[in-house]
């Protein structure tokens, strides 16, 4: 007789599930709300909160905007949409490369979103871990700036992947960086088919209003 | 992903009274957006201080498959892929190679 026993307990459980669970509550959350809720991913410097800024101003007085930042560390982009008007709330992952659900969750306890339309979440700029944690978002949208180079869909497929739409900023820049913008498209395109696509320039305000006009109709009606 | 993978496993192991884990097995897909080299030397420095400190993890490596609704099979690589058929254009389905789960786990009773 063997002194200890070994049980072999199998049970195909996702690695994720605790933070699928606390996403699938915040989805709730949101939805009770009749609040659109965006995950807002790119690498760092991309321009997500440029982006975000001008989709702000944007989206002007016509609908109710609330926004939670994460960074690992400063206050810098809250600030930025704070001086906007508009509410913001930053969480600091300090070494954490990624928001997870719990991290929204527990913003949501100290930042109330059922007053607005529309809720962006700004997620650590990182072009790999945020693509695989839900936050119980309804549209992951992908910032992508055309200087990162038209490689970079099949060198990072999973972001581009998973998004809803993917935005190609700063295209005042294209013709200072040998990047084809029909090349880019199309590697978007092979990795997700179902993308929508939208070349802008924060610089220049150019198709910001194509991009504006596609997430204003997501969000739910009265 | 390694403290996700032991918070798991250490529930696992308390709900049954378990005295140590002796094995972790996970199935990793090639597209899980985890690198199993990663994976493995997190682990190793996690797992210190856990029920599962001197456990093994058995990892799985599911290769990515692809797959036409229309035309079937679709022959796909990492490194350059591509969601639409080289037959119809229409959309192809990722399979496999997206699994980031837990199989089983060895538990000393």
């Amino acid at each position: 007789m063997s002194t200890s026993n070994v049980e072999r307990v199998a049970n195909a459980t996702p690695v994720l599930v605790r933070n699928q669970e606390l996403a699938a509550a915040n989805y709730l959350a949101f939805e009770a709300d009749r609040v659109l809720a965006v995950n807002l991913m790119s690498a760092p410097g991309a321009g997500k909160t440029s982006v975000l800024e001008a989709t702000l101003r944007a989206l002007g007085g016509k609908r109710r905007a609330g926004v939670i930042e994460g960074d690992l560390e400063t206050t810098r982009d809250a600030d930025r949409i704070l001086a906007l008007g508009i509410p913001a709330h930053q969480i600091n992952t300090g070494t954490v490369c990624h928001l997870d659900a719990r991290m929204v969750s527990r913003a949501l306890e100290q930042f109330p979103v059922g007053g607005f339309d529309v809720l962006f979440i700004e997620n650590v700029g990182n072009l790999v871990c945020p693509a695989e944690f839900d936050l119980g978002e309804r549209l992951r949208v992908m910032v992508f700036s055309v200087t990162e180079g038209a490689d970079k869909p099949k060198k990072y497929p999973l972001m581009f992947h998973r998004s809803h739409a993917v935005l190609l900023n700063k295209i005042d820049l294209l013709p200072y960086c040998g990047v084809s913008l029909e090349e880019l498209t199309r590697n978007v395109r092979e990795v997700n088919p179902d993308a929508a696509i939208f070349p802008v320039s924060c610089r220049t305000g150019e198709g910001i209003a194509e991009w504006v006009s596609w997430l204003d109709a997501q969000i739910p009606g009265e | 992903m390694a403290l996700s993978i032991l918070e798991l496993a250490e529930d696992e192991a308390r709900q049954r009274g378990a005295t140590a884990i002796r094995a972790i097995a996970v199935r990793l897909g090639e597209m899980s957006g985890v690198v199993r080299d990663a994976l493995e030397f997190s682990f190793e420095v996690a797992r210190n201080g856990t029920l599962a400190g001197a456990a093994s993890l058995e990892i799985e490596v599911v290769p990515l498959a692809t797959r036409c609704p229309a035309c079937g099979d679709v022959p796909n690589t990492l490194h350059d892929l591509c969601l639409l058929c080289p037959d119809c254009g229409g959309r192809v389905e990722i399979a496999a190679g997206r699994e980031l789960e837990i199989r089983y786990v060895d538990l000393e009773c």
